[in-house]
């Protein structure tokens, strides 16, 4: 992206993409990506509705579908802060923050209530990562409270991807984390007809982008031919953002018409008919603006007034939460390395260590295997040992540093998490099996 | 109001055209501004 580009849309707020080339040599970064991580657009939301002229398992089977996917955009493992612990262990950080998850779900609830939805789901696997996707559902139901009348939920993520499958017309707004929210975005796109009638929407609080999720196609490139639909529901969610309701509904009532009257690019619709091109296509809706379809048909709302913002931030906005716990650290999971047996890592620490602390588990690839565990667990390289303070007393920096030094002496230390508890409330999972 | 325009690479040019020329004949009131942003402008 050039500078000129970049400060064109940050001055304006809305920018209207089509679909860009990923580079794939190493080093260099997706403009999606980099739209995304350098102006904050937190949520993803796209929007999978049936359209009547596009045949799908589910139109034939009589089931109309209307999903709405917001995604969390900017953290869980796509930080991509990832590194090799030993040369068969490999490591990835999956952040999930309290301030970034209440800004996607309240931006969730928000979108849900103003276009009415009857219901709002979370989708999370908090069942097994208890502390990352807990904190999204938490934060989930907190903001619920402030939305008595939306019918709040959770589903566990795979329960939910087999419910899509099978019954989509039970859902309505959806709100995942990143990974997840990806994934199941693109099965979406599958139940209503794929990528070319699926629009995305890239949402921040200064910067809004809008873009059609589809490739590139460079092998149909300058033919004329592109089915334009997904860019154009796109175009019709910006038209929305920016108060332009009136228009965008009788745009997109002459798209549905359109789509009705059989009119088809030639990657959909009824083969037996001919394909129109890209030109042709857009001309039969122009044609066919003020015309009403026979299902979906849109309001007609008012245009809302148009207040363009010309954004200057001076410095970075901190997103943060109160503290509301005493903080206080109660000891350290060690991540060393060794290709010994369990019990003998344990002797090792054991040995001299500081009687404030206890070694209370050893884990491997998050199976305990210390002090119980089991002969069929397999083995890698790579032990988790968790040191605490006796009681769960507070303990200083200074201390799991001496701690660090017990540990170095026998293992080569690949990396230390902190134990941080808040009031009552641990600040870490258990060890499986622990 | 303005907003900024990147057409993209490919089919991306042709899809855009097509979709502002549909904006246009049913008088979406903005202002199209295009920036450099596909593979070209990297």
């Amino acid at each position: 992206m050039t500078p000129e580009a970049q400060q064109t849309i940050e001055s304006l707020g809305i920018l209207f993409k089509g679909p860009m080339e990923t580079p794939k040599g190493k080093g260099v970064k997706s403009v999606n990506v980099t739209a995304r991580k350098t102006w904050n657009t937190y949520a993803n939301k796209r929007v999978f509705k049936t359209l009547h002229g596009v045949e799908t398992v589910f139109s034939k089977a009589g089931i109309p579908i209307d999903l709405t996917i917001v995604r969390e955009n900017i953290e869980d493992t796509y930080g991509g802060i990832e590194h090799m612990l030993t040369h068969d262990v490999a490591l990835s950080r999956r952040f999930i923050t309290r301030p970034g998850s209440e800004q996607v779900i309240r931006y969730a609830f928000e979108m849900a209530q103003k276009k009415g939805s009857h219901r709002i789901t979370c989708g999370h696997k908090a069942n097994i990562m208890k502390i990352t996707d807990g904190l999204f559902l938490e934060v989930f139901y907190e903001v619920a409270k402030e939305y008595p009348d939306l019918k709040a939920d959770d589903v566990i993520v795979d329960d939910l991807w087999m419910k899509l499958v099978t019954r989509p017309d039970l859902f309505d707004v959806v709100v995942l984390t990143n990974l997840q929210g990806d994934i199941v975005s693109d099965l979406c796109a599958g139940l209503v007809g794929g990528l070319g009638f699926a629009p995305s929407a890239n949402i921040g609080d200064h910067i809004c982008i809008f873009e059609a999720v589809h490739g590139t196609a460079p092998d149909i490139m300058g033919k004329n031919i592109a089915n334009p639909t997904a860019l154009l529901l796109s175009g019709l969610a910006l038209l929305r953002h920016v108060g332009l309701m009136g228009h965008a509904a009788r745009i997109k009532n002459a798209l549905l018409y359109t789509l009705e009257s059989g009119a088809r690019t030639g990657d959909f619709g009824d083969k037996n008919k001919p394909a129109l091109n890209t030109t042709e296509f857009i001309k039969t809706i122009i044609d066919n603006l003020g015309k009403t379809p026979a299902h979906g048909a849109r309001p007609l709302l008012e245009d809302k007034p148009i207040t363009p913002t010309q954004y200057k931030l001076e410095k970075n906005p901190l997103i943060m939460s109160e503290e509301l716990m005493q903080e206080k650290i109660v000891g350290a999971d060690f991540f060393v390395e060794s290709e010994e047996q369990p019990q003998l890592v344990a002797d090792k620490i054991l040995a001299g260590l500081n009687t404030k602390f206890d070694l209370v588990t050893i884990s491997n690839r998050g199976t305990q295997v210390w002090p119980k565990g089991s002969v069929f667990t397999n083995l890698v390289n790579q032990y988790r040992c968790r040191i605490e303070s006796k009681g769960t007393e507070p303990c200083s920096q200074e201390e799991i540093l001496q701690l660090y030094q017990h540990m170095m002496k026998v293992f080569k230390v690949c990396s230390i998490e902190l134990l941080n508890m808040w009031g009552e409330k641990k600040g870490y999972s258990l060890a499986q099996g622990q | 109001m303005k907003i900024a325009i990147a057409q993209g690479d490919g089919i991306g040019p042709e899809i855009m055209t097509a979709v502002l020329s549909l904006f246009d004949a049913a008088g979406v009131p903005l202002e199209y501004v295009p920036v450099d942003m596909g593979e070209m402008g990297i």
